[in-house]
């Protein structure tokens, strides 16, 4: 028996994206994505000043916008036989380094965060076992009951809200690799880590940054 | 205008929290929950008691439903508003107003997303806030923006005709940017020409100031209607100075003071940058005055001249890097010495946000006004000097990691 599933939109991507997969005997057998937009931008540069590339490339995606832009000034370079100062390429290089951090902290935590992080379920979770296991991996000062116990009590107040928002009807649950089975009693952590992501962004220092991966980046 | 945005007897049926509860839910103290509304009153250009308003409102509406649409765009009007400066504008603006439907942040995606929007869509009908981000192809039907095989032209009529406002993100929603310039190969139209006879907010940029943003959402929570808007459907607070106005780089412009080229010695010096293509002369936005990221800096306290984003067809208003001369539309000249003196005087030097307090046309009024503001900020350090004797009377705590998080969230201020 054959099945056709179609996912429209994707989102938490930039972009518009159309996912549609055939399913025979409950397994995907083919699949196809399509891109439902389009604003020809490749046909808008022709003909314009070739300083001005970078401004009309790096629109092509705001999340991610300033490689495309130095992706452009390098070609544009390269057509015409500039060759940059080494002071040019290390200002450079530090504005791409910057993206990295900064788009590191916004995709997992904005974006990819939500595809195996079941933020309701947080409220099953035991808060003194998360306490136990956040504190087995790392020194956080956050990890204690009280503060988790206190999480639990907000997330039970917006739940009780009856608006979900950006959370209400999440395909949740899912046995196959996620959050509540790959992480056991992490759910609220996540959630915790998602809330600070805002304030890590601008205020926490290095020694305080509740991911490990981004601390590396963060320690000069 | 709209009349009352947010009638309260619409959510009177559920006992939600006011956005105040849920910023103090959240961990931020009394004393940063006013600093936040004099912040935004600040932004608006508005009088400090507004402060209080704002505070008033917050504290007493419920989280109205918006929905956030994705069309021709890059998201990054979206990236600038979640890098809100002011902790309190993410948390609260972006999951405490109830975002049922954006496809750049909910989890659900395909039918449930959809579903999602239909649901807040029909019981919240009339009721809703729309905010657009990205143009509408009108070229081939619609086919060149396609959103769960519906046409965007065909959704954002259906979304708008019950919406209670429109706001209108960043210069693809309100002006057609960059998918417009020519030839325009899609056919691309700002929402407003799609919509017409419809109220619309334009918020322009490219993308618009995130504060800028912010100070739009929290209006039409706390004063129950849109801001007060210029000709073109910009709001006054933030739209109705030009970057030549309030640019630092000025007195060298008044002086004859210029950059000829980037490599030269009056680059680092900081003199004006319009000969190098500056468009600040026929720009209007809040950049010079705000800063971007936190203030820190804008494009002309970086070095590069202004690109002119926030104003219509940009792209095509000549190369970035020509000197303005050759504008279309009215003379650098007569502007700059008509226009420009009197909006010039009333700029003062700072560029902080807090600046912008004392800036405001009716500035004794902040005078006159016994301010309800700083009465509130003082019964908070009357209470906590009370509590921080008590703490110590009963000797040190030691749960300084246990349940408070006000010390770890503290604003940037």
């Amino acid at each position: 028996m054959s099945n056709r599933i179609v996912v429209d939109p994707v989102t938490r991507i930039e972009g518009h994206l159309r996912i549609e997969a055939k399913v025979e005997n409950g397994k995907i057998v083919d699949a196809f994505s399509s891109s439902t937009m389009v604003r020809g931008i490749e046909i808008i540069m022709k003909g314009r000043d070739p300083r001005d590339a970078w401004a009309f490339v790096q629109r092509v995606c705001g999340v991610c916008t300033t490689i495309h832009a130095l992706a452009s000034v390098r070609a544009v370079e390269d057509a015409v036989g500039i060759v940059v100062p080494p002071n040019a390429e290390l200002i450079r290089n530090i504005m791409n380094a910057t993206l990295y951090i900064h788009d590191h902290v916004v995709h997992f935590y904005h974006l990819h965060a939500l595809d195996w992080v079941d933020v309701v379920s947080a409220l099953k979770a035991d808060p003194k076992k998360t306490s136990e296991l956040a504190q087995s991996i790392s020194s956080y000062p956050k990890s204690s009951v009280g503060y988790f116990s206190d999480l639990q009590k907000r997330l039970q107040k917006f739940v009780d809200s009856g608006q979900l928002g950006i959370f209400a009807n999440g395909y949740w649950g899912h046995k196959q690799p996620h959050g509540s089975r790959t992480l056991p009693r992490s759910p609220r952590m996540a959630k915790r880590n998602c809330e600070n992501s805002r304030h890590l962004r601008r205020q926490k220092p290095a020694s305080e940054l509740p991911c490990g991966r981004c601390a590396v980046f963060y320690q000069h | 205008m709209l009349p009352n945005l947010f009638d309260d007897t619409v959510f009177a049926e559920k006992k939600q929290m006011s956005l105040r509860e849920e910023i103090q839910s959240r961990g931020y103290s009394r004393r940063e929950f006013m600093n936040f509304c004099a912040f935004m009153a600040a932004g608006m250009g508005l009088e400090m008691s507004a402060a209080a308003q704002i505070a008033k409102a917050l504290d007493t509406k419920a989280r109205p439903p918006m929905v956030w649409f994705h069309f021709q765009e890059c998201t990054c009007c979206s990236e600038s508003f979640i890098r809100s400066t002011h902790p309190i504008v993410a948390d609260i603006l972006l999951d405490k107003i109830s975002l049922d439907y954006s496809q750049t942040l909910q989890a659900a995606a395909g039918f449930q997303a959809e579903e999602a929007l239909r649901h807040t869509m029909e019981k919240y009908k009339g009721e809703y806030i729309m905010l657009v981000e990205g143009a509408v192809p009108e070229g081939a039907d619609g086919v060149y923006c396609c959103i769960a095989g519906k046409t965007s032209l065909d959704i954002v009529k259906e979304a708008a005709e019950n919406a209670k406002a429109i706001i209108a993100w960043g210069s693809c929603a309100s002006a057609g940017c960059i998918q417009m310039a020519k030839p325009n190969p899609t056919q691309a139209r700002p929402i407003h020409k799609v919509l017409p006879g419809k109220t619309i907010v334009r918020v322009p940029g490219c993308p618009p100031i995130g504060e800028v943003m912010a100070g739009v959402v929290v209006h039409l929570l706390a004063f129950d209607r849109i801001p007060q808007l210029d000709s073109q459907g910009r709001p006054l607070a933030f739209y109705s100075r030009r970057i030549h106005d309030t640019c630092y780089r000025r007195p060298n412009y008044d002086a004859g003071l210029f950059v000829e080229t980037f490599d030269d010695p009056n680059a680092k010096k900081g003199y004006c940058l319009y000969k190098v293509g500056c468009k600040g002369p026929t720009t209007y936005n809040a950049c010079a005055v705000t800063g971007w990221n936190g203030g820190t800096s804008f494009p002309i306290k970086s070095g590069h001249p202004c690109i002119g984003c926030s104003e219509d067809n940009f792209w095509d208003n000549g190369p970035f890097y020509q000197h303005l001369a050759a504008f279309p539309g009215f003379g650098i000249e007569s502007t700059a010495d008509t226009i420009g003196i009197t909006a010039a005087a009333a700029t003062a030097a700072g560029v902080a946000l807090h600046a912008v307090a004392t800036n405001v046309r009716k500035k004794k009024m902040i005078h006159d006004v016994e301010d309800p503001l700083k009465a509130e900020l003082k019964e908070i350090d009357r209470e906590e000097r009370i509590a921080e004797r008590k703490a110590a009377r009963n000797g040190s705590g030691n749960g300084a990691n246990n349940s408070s998080t006000d010390s770890d969230t503290k604003g940037a201020q």
